[in-house]
């Protein structure tokens, strides 16, 4: 069982370190790691150069945006499954081996795994969708099993975190899919439609990573510039794909979609600068109005366990009026 | 002594002239010819002063002073500078004879006169050099000095009293003896700053300081010289210039001099499987043995072995250098070749072309001395007949617009300013440019490395907006190599990248507020155009409806109307109807930059090939 472990960096310098060593120190070994230098400067490029190991790959290219590094590491990626780690994150070291057994026990073509998340306060919590991960946990244990469409709902309910999910290469060929050049915000897409096209998930709980919320940092998602802008182009291309797909179908799988696409649009929304409000708000009534209205009716099972349904529901009203 | 060509100069009598120059104030006493004196003025006060005011230069050294006529420049400068030592050359016995009285009535104990010019023909002197940093000249050099020999120059007459040696300078057949000195004494006195008045000896005396650690030259060029020899040999240290030639400038500045910056032309060649072509390549960039123009030649992850063919066939030429990355595209290839090259100037070409010998020295020439951000030759097409081999290069259509000789000259070269906007719309053609790399990186423009197509028509349009104008040579061709099955032309989805890669470049004209957007949109609307008639029949409806789309947005944007026959003649069937019925959707809203921030799944082919995807049944 190879993984491919693609990484993508812009000037994240020394803070890489324990990154990459947490890939190459995984127990399970058999794997290849993708470094993807988007233009950064030589800081990073000389910790790149720390490492010898032949296991990692390291492609550069000049300054071109996330989706396009995250795209040409999976150009690149040989490994039979594919999983990726932001270069401020770190892997867990059991988290390959953990999710190698799982593929091993049921051949399943999509694992999803739990997070840390380090805030900015002393103690370490659960990644922001425990809450989803629990209910999901509970809902299985109560019918004693769950099919498909569930685990499709519950899978795209899960926060669309780019190191929550190892993909079989064969599902990212099927469905063609890739990262939206041009636009952060990027994992949306990429979580919706790989798991529109995967016919058999596993969600299991196996703290696999650990995102960092980190103070001196420079984090895409926390600029309030123009960046935030791209939610809307992101979230109007994972809509009309999904919406094309026949798990459109499934309204509890659309409905989860529906709620983490308005979650991120209000919190872009809210974070813009002020003088870019009315521009956001002009560009995503338009993109509103021309997707398929069963978007905004979301059923009552909709995977919920936040309980945003209303108030997500109202925001999008307030859009349309 | 020399004949004066002013009337009126012959009968003046001298005059005092005050000078201000270099926070000095002087009283020169001159020979009263107007003409000349407002001559020495201008270059005074517009070169030397200028030159001076904008360099950091030592607080002691040596300066030579060539053609220093009554002393303009030698005596404010000998003034303000009171730790530097001036020698001042001057021929005509009349001038010099008023440059020691002017030197002596100002008490200035730092400046020896020499009566003499230099001349090329003359016998080298071979005397010991000064070590620099030293005041005190070696005795020989000193003997050497005073050593003057008749030598014969020609006057000129429109810049007399001025004289060029006789040997290849275009005089007015009039003959007359001056005494001179040869050039490599310049060499021996190697000036820590160097001003020039030598008509038609510039280019021996550039020869001759090659490898000498000059730090400052000024002065005007009366004659071309070919600019890599004013460029120091490395060992010669850094040196800065200023150096008028007519219209232009031959300059050098501190930036220029940073370690991480070769004042030269990386010619970025991007190869992928073109072992037939390659050498043909790499050889027409070297054929005229410029060492200033040097090729990296980036094998993008090729197959066909063409990286062992370049390794091995310029194996030890110093001129050429072989990178090697993993296949990442020709946009990859170029921003590779970038990042590995710290030359001043770059160009991009393409590894199954070649170009006319001496094409690039005649970019890097022109600029060189005009400072243009772009420069670009003439191209045209290479068609081989696959049967015969027979080799045909037929002018492109260019040859018809731009009939007429440049208006412009830098030696031998002659060109002429074309607007930046004149290459907004077309057929992108980077490859028969030189940029200047410093604009490139302050304007940020680069390959765009998702895009698979088009990723020259960004840049060709980044440039046309930021450039203001170019420099087109006339005279030299690119050779463009045409192919029976070029990529694109296949029609796939790589057409569906114009959409993302115009949207960036609006986004920009948002972010900057460019004045003008029409030559993008017109750019656009014919890239479109040339897109759809070109395009696969079972992605024509996308594209359509695409564009329809995007149109509608762009206007919303903007406020900006496109016009019924300007969206006809794309020849997408029913466009005008497509954008109008948008457009009406979208009436109560008002004109907003947000808009510009919408995507849709037909405008990148990664979206189409997902939506192909999900179509096909996920």
């Amino acid at each position: 069982m190879k993984f491919s472990c693609i990484m993508t960096t812009f000037n994240d310098g020394p803070i890489m370190r324990q990154s990459v060593m947490s890939i190459l120190n995984q127990t399970h070994e058999e794997l290849e790691l993708i470094v993807v230098d988007d233009g950064s400067g030589a800081e990073t490029k000389a910790v790149l150069s720390e490492f010898n190991d032949s296991r990692l790959r390291i492609f550069p290219q000049a300054n071109d945006g996330l989706s396009s590094a995250r795209n040409r590491g999976l150009h690149h990626a040989k490994g039979d499954y594919i999983c990726f780690l932001d270069a401020d994150d770190v892997r867990s070291p059991w988290a390959l081996a953990e999710v190698a057994r799982t593929i091993e026990e049921t051949d399943a073509e999509m694992v999803l795994v739990r997070g840390v998340y380090s805030g900015e306060r002393t103690t370490l919590e659960a990644f922001f969708d425990e809450p989803q991960a629990l209910a999901f946990d509970a809902e299985r244990e109560g019918a004693g099993s769950a099919d498909l469409a569930v685990r499709k709902a519950w899978a795209t309910s899960l926060e669309p975190q780019s190191a929550n999910k190892f993909i079989a290469r064969s599902v990212i060929e099927r469905g063609k899919l890739r990262f939206p050049n041009d636009h952060f915000f990027e994992d949306i897409l990429f979580h919706t439609m790989a798991i529109a096209h995967a016919r058999s998930i596993e969600l299991i709980d196996s703290r696999s990573y650990t995102y960092f919320q980190r103070q001196l940092h420079r984090q895409t998602t926390g600029s309030n510039g123009t960046i935030r802008f791209d939610i809307i182009g992101t979230a109007r291309v994972t809509l009309q794909l999904f919406q094309e797909h026949p798990d459109f179908g499934n309204a509890r799988q659309r409905g989860a979609l529906m709620l983490s696409v308005l979650r991120l649009l209000r919190w872009c929304e809210e974070n813009i600068a002020v003088y870019h409000r009315f521009a956001f708000r002009m560009a995503l009534r338009e993109t509103f109005r021309g997707i398929n209205p069963l978007y905004f009716i979301l059923p009552e099972n909709t995977p919920d366990p936040r309980d945003e349904r209303e108030d997500l529901s109202r925001y999008a009203r307030e859009i349309m009026v | 002594m020399i004949p004066k060509s002013d009337f009126e100069a012959k009968t003046e009598i001298p005059s005092t002239v005050e000078v201000a120059a270099f926070g000095a104030r002087v009283q020169l006493t001159t020979a009263g010819d107007r003409v000349e004196s407002s001559r020495r003025l201008s270059e005074l006060k517009e070169c030397h002063e200028r030159f001076l005011a904008s360099r950091v230069i030592p607080k002691s050294g040596l300066c030579v002073d060539l053609g220093a006529g009554e002393g303009w420049f030698t005596v404010p400068f000998a003034m303000a500078f009171r730790d530097w030592n001036v020698i001042a050359f001057e021929t005509d016995s009349d001038a010099f004879a008023l440059l020691q009285a002017n030197v002596k009535q100002h008490g200035l104990e730092n400046v020896v006169c020499i009566n003499a010019a230099l001349h090329p023909s003359l016998k080298p002197v071979h005397v010991q050099a000064r070590t620099s940093g030293e005041t005190e000249l070696p005795k020989s050099l000193m003997k050497a000095l005073g050593q003057t020999t008749p030598a014969m120059f020609t006057s000129l007459s429109a810049l007399a009293p001025r004289v060029a040696p006789v040997t290849d300078a275009p005089g007015n057949g009039e003959t007359l003896s001056c005494s001179a000195l040869p050039v490599n004494i310049l060499a021996k006195l190697a000036p820590d700053l160097l001003k020039l008045d030598a008509p038609y000896c510039e280019e021996a005396i550039a020869q001759a300081l090659r490898e000498v650690p000059v730090g400052f030259l000024t002065g005007r060029l009366y004659s071309y010289v070919p600019s890599k020899l004013f460029h120091p040999h490395e060992e010669a240290g850094p040196r800065e210039f200023y150096l008028p030639h007519h219209d232009y400038a031959l300059r050098r500045d501190y930036e220029d001099n940073f370690p991480t910056r070769r004042p030269q032309l990386d010619v970025v060649v991007a190869m992928y499987n073109t072992r037939e072509y390659i050498a043909e390549c790499v050889d027409s960039i070297l054929a005229d043995g410029n060492p200033d123009i040097r090729v990296i030649v980036v094998d993008d992850g090729s197959t066909d072995g063409c990286g062992d063919l370049v390794e091995k066939r310029y194996a030890g030429n110093e001129r050429v250098r072989l990178v090697r990355k993993a296949n990442g595209g020709c946009a990859s290839a170029r921003n590779y070749g970038r990042r590995c090259s710290n030359a001043s100037h770059i160009a991009f070409i393409d590894a199954d072309d070649r170009v006319d010998e001496g094409m690039f020295t005649a970019l890097l020439e022109t600029a060189r001395y005009t400072g243009a951000f772009v420069t670009e030759a003439e191209f045209s097409f290479l068609n081989v007949d696959e049967e015969t081999g027979e080799e045909t290069l037929t002018p492109s259509y260019e040859a018809d617009i731009y009939g007429l000789p440049g208006d412009c000259c830098v030696g031998e070269y002659d060109f002429f300013w074309l607007p930046g906007r004149d290459i907004a719309v077309g057929q992108p053609t980077i490859w028969r440019r030189v940029h200047r790399r410093d604009f490139l990186d302050r304007k940020n423009i680069w390959f765009p490395e998702h895009v698979r197509a088009f990723d020259d028509q960004i840049f060709q349009l980044m440039v046309s907006h930021y450039c203001g104008s170019l420099a087109h040579v006339k005279g030299y061709a690119y050779h463009y190599r045409q192919h029976p099955a070029q990529d694109i032309k296949q029609g796939d989805e790589r057409h569906f990248y114009s959409f993302n890669m115009f949207r960036s470049l609006l986004l920009r004209a948002l972010d900057e507020h460019w004045a003008d957007i029409t030559p993008l949109l017109r750019s656009l609307l014919n890239t479109m155009g040339w897109s759809y008639g070109g395009l696969r029949n079972d992605l024509k409806i996308a594209y359509q409806e695409g564009a329809a789309k995007f149109l509608a947005i762009v206007s919303k944007t903007f406020g900006h109307t496109f016009l019924p026959h300007e969206l006809n003649a794309t020849g997408i069937d029913g466009l005008e109807f497509l954008v109008n019925r948008h457009l009406e959707k979208m009436k109560d809203e008002p004109v907003n930059y947000g808009f510009m921030r919408l995507e849709s799944w037909r405008w990148q082919p990664e979206f189409i090939r997902m939506m192909q995807a999900v179509r096909m049944g996920g």
